[in-house]
């Protein structure tokens, strides 16, 4: 509990510099109070609200088509018989997750990047490249095959664990009841693991809009601001090399907010549901 | 890391308003942030310094510490006061001693720089490391960030109030509010350094003029300036050979020449490109852009961005784009890679890079490359500008305290470190110890393998005079290559009117302010917008701020005269 307020909730206070010209040097009390100057600059500015846009849709797409591939994975990964050949595809896809985004870009960059593997063939064979990499239009498909292919394989971990608390007695009676592999999947497995797809889902939410720094970064030259610019790149370049930290902590603040909201929303959603959430009523 | 703050953990601000401090101030320092958006490292182009002198509000405006030229000895070909650099075969192997006394009082000197490479073996396997606690009497410490973690790492270090004893900062990474923090958190070294107090350190006091400027703020002295050759810009190097098997012609005297080389070496099926990044500053020293800003006959400044040569630059650029002579890895280099784009060069798949002038060691060091460095033309023929930079590669600054040894023991280290060439001091922190790093070999010094490793403790970028050319391990001819070159540039350099001046706006919004510009030229060059979408950028830039960057620079001159 202690450590909870002293790591937590102390630091929490630290958020009223979103409500000065916070210098870093001169402290709360040497920095100058300016009331809501930094929230009406952040909501004037159209660079902001095109991050804003950029974000929710990087979240909405990622939840629509990264979400579901760990579940996906996990059920499929229970469906191989040989333990050694389990053991091996999981170490396989546990394996990216492990890797940092600049070995990940860059290996992306090799493969179908401008120079790359596929863009060399067409070149060679008189084909006119692909542009895959530095295409604004696909930016946001492209970041979320990157997060698939990085961390799919990691987060099939709390499914597989789902899984394995399924009573392996139901699959039986599943069985002499003539059930067949669509049916126990169906009617066994996906009720078993309903509240963790749940609970993740919520969890998930939470930092949903948390779409990748680095991974952002680095490719954001490639297509430019308009397409790859989220709240984080944009807090990053207006308020951290500013040093202009009143602001940057005004735009997190909200960010923070706006995800509160949606994890309160997402829990409502499954009261209604009648699942658990992230705490029982 | 928690380090010793001493008693600047809590920094004493003097009862000044934020105001006061910043008005007229120096060290503006490296916070335009007019980097090139696809190759800015090495470029050394990010500076627009504050300086000068001004209202005296922290204390009495002090004079700069008085110059006192070094005793060199005789180069094999001369440089000169305007920039053109001294060049030298070979390292005199017994030098003449510049530090006397004892240096250091045997404890730890920890001290924050940026670096490039790998770090340096260990104290116990580091010979070098060893002689120079030595010959210092200290315990060097280097905290070392990377330079590519450094824009991220330095301000979470201020914010954190994690900052050691010593802190080095390279001005062309555009540190915010530099000024401020200078003030708040560093100590003013102006009673040490100023008029001819700084002879009791004739190391330092052999740093020019255009260095010091950089690190004083309110007329007040706070750091000790790693000198920077004056060639502030990007310049472009040639793969000589390549050029050569297409035919085309490596010196080309106007634009319509070089779009030809651009032309003659593009070859996508053999994966060869003129270019691997952007050549936007070129582009606009061709157009005559000026360097960041002009001053008019008025008094008033007009931004480099407003120039009639800016626009077209660009559109040039784009253009070139558009043909294909660009590397198609160009938009990604921007971030994974100098190091990708330099070893693309290397194996003459690009065959022109923009980068900065200490560029040409790093290229030098593989002897196996041909290369040339092209002369910058005026776009229609005949002599082009080029821009200098602000003098400094790096400030060097000591925690705010009021004891006095601990002041004098900083500025003798430094002063050790700021050897100049051909002295002892200089050739023991260039080659280390006799045997292990380095061998003599008819009379000249050269360095091991494990000399090379051994030496990236960081120490050479923190204090220093004037550079020299001296690069006997490079390849064959490249200081002579490079005098040439500069023997053709010297005549044509234009500063930067504000680089010394300091402007608030400039210091709060600077960086965002060109982090948006940089976007529109890296969206036009890229062929994501049209070229007239650059005049709204500009306009919107000037509105955002730039305008009030030319009102503050023209007030800030009018003050310092």
């Amino acid at each position: 509990m202690v450590v909870l307020l002293l790591f937590t909730y102390i630091p929490l206070l630290g958020s009223v510099i979103a409500w000065m010209d916070y210098v870093p040097f001169l402290g709360f009390t040497g920095s100058d109070w300016v009331g809501w100057d930094n929230f009406t600059a952040l909501f004037q500015d159209s660079a902001f609200w095109s991050a804003v846009w950029n974000t929710l849709q990087i979240t909405f797409l990622q939840l629509l088509l990264f979400f579901p591939v760990p579940i996906l994975l996990a059920v499929l990964l229970n469906t191989v018989a040989m333990p050694f050949a389990r053991r091996f595809v999981q170490s396989v896809i546990y394996l990216p997750h492990f890797l940092s985004w600049v070995v990940i870009i860059a290996l992306f960059q090799q493969i179908a990047g401008g120079a790359g593997v596929i863009n060399r063939f067409l070149i060679t064979h008189g084909a006119s490249p692909l542009d895959i990499m530095t295409n604004p239009q696909i930016f946001k498909l492209l970041l979320t095959t990157q997060a698939i292919w990085k961390d799919a394989g990691w987060g099939t971990i709390i499914f597989l664990a789902a899984i394995a608390a399924i009573d392996q007695g139901l699959y039986e009676s599943a069985v002499i009841d003539g059930a067949g592999a669509w049916n126990r999947f169906w009617h066994v497995t996906l009720p078993g693991m309903r509240p963790i797809i749940v609970l993740m889902l919520i969890l998930r939410l939470g930092d949903s809009l948390t779409v990748g720094f680095e991974q952002i970064l680095l490719q954001r030259d490639a297509v430019g601001p308009g397409a790859a610019e989220v709240l984080d790149t944009f807090v990053y370049y207006n308020g951290v090399i500013d040093g202009s930290w009143g602001a940057a902590t005004a735009a997190g603040l909200l960010k923070g907010v706006v995800s509160l909201f949606l994890v309160l929303a997402a829990n409502k959603l499954a009261h209604r549901l009648g699942e658990e959430g992230v705490y029982r009523r | 890391m928690t380090i010793d703050n001493g008693s600047a953990s809590r920094p004493l601000v003097n009862p000044l308003s934020r105001r006061n401090v910043l008005k007229g101030a120096g060290l503006g320092a490296a916070l335009a942030a007019f980097g090139v958006p696809l190759a800015a490292c090495g470029s050394g182009s990010g500076s627009g310094s504050g300086g000068g002198a001004a209202a005296p509000a922290a204390g009495k405006s002090v004079p700069l510490p008085t110059y006192v030229p070094p005793v060199k000895p005789k180069p094999t070909l001369e440089g000169n006061g305007q920039g053109l650099m001294d060049v030298y075969d070979s390292f005199p192997l017994n030098g003449p001693k510049t530090v006397n006394g004892p240096v250091g009082d045997g404890g730890e000197f920890n001290f924050l720089v940026m670096t490039y490479g790998e770090p340096a073996p260990p104290l116990e396997e580091n010979v070098y490391w060893q002689l120079l606690n030595k010959e210092l009497n200290v315990k060097v410490n280097p905290i070392r960030v990377p330079f590519a973690d450094f824009a991220t790492k330095f301000p979470a270090m201020v914010a954190g109030d994690d900052l050691p004893e010593v802190v080095s900062i390279p001005l062309y990474m555009n540190v915010a509010r530099l000024p401020q923090l200078a003030e708040a958190q560093f100590t003013d070294l102006s009673d040490h350094l100023s008029g001819d107090a700084v002879k009791k350190y004739p190391n330092l006091a052999g740093i020019q003029e255009a260095g010091w400027l950089n690190g004083y703020l309110n007329g007040r002295i706070y750091g000790v300036p790693k000198s920077d050759p004056v060639y502030g810009a990007g310049q472009i190097y040639t793969k000589t050979d390549v050029i050569q098997a297409a035919g085309a012609n490596p010196q080309p005297k106007n634009l319509a020449e070089f779009k030809d080389l651009a032309k003659a070496v593009t070859n996508p099926k053999a994966g060869v490109y003129a270019f691997g990044g952007s050549i936007s500053e070129f582009l606009q020293m061709a157009f005559g852009v000026p360097n960041k800003w002009t001053r008019n006959a008025d008094g008033s400044f007009t931004s480099a961005y407003e120039h009639p040569g800016f626009i077209p630059a660009i559109q040039e650029m784009a253009g070139m784009y558009k043909s294909g002579y660009f590397h198609p890895d160009t938009t990604m280099n921007a971030n994974q890679g100098k190091v990708q784009r330099d070893a693309l060069f290397r194996s003459g798949k690009i065959a022109m890079i923009m980068d900065g002038t200490r560029a040409v060691g790093i290229v030098a060091d593989d002897k196996d490359v041909v290369f040339g460095l092209m002369v910058p033309f005026a776009k229609d023929g005949g002599k082009g500008i080029y821009w200098t930079g602000g003098g400094a590669y790096a400030m060097t600054m000591l925690k705010k305290t009021s004891d006095k040894s601990k002041i004098e023991r900083f500025l003798r280290v430094l002063d050790y470190i700021a050897a100049p060439f051909g002295s002892r001091e200089s050739f023991i922190m260039s080659y280390g110890v006799e045997g292990a790093d380095y061998t003599v070999k008819n009379g000249v010094a050269v360095l091991t393998t494990r000399g090379q490793r051994e030496q990236d403790l960081g120490l050479a970028y923190i204090a220093g005079g004037p550079q020299v050319l001296n690069d006997p391990q490079g390849a064959p001819g490249v200081d002579k290559l490079n005098y040439e070159w500069q023997q053709q540039v010297v005549p044509n350099l234009l500063a930067n009117p504000a680089q010394h001046l300091y402007s608030q706006t400039q210091n709060s919004k600077g960086a965002a302010l060109e982090q948006q510009m940089q976007d529109a030229i890296t969206s036009v060059f890229l062929g994501r917008e049209q070229p007239s979408t650059l005049a709204p950028a500009v306009q919107k830039w000037k509105a955002g701020g730039g305008d009030r960057m030319a009102k503050e620079f023209a007030e800030a001159a009018a003050q310092a005269g």
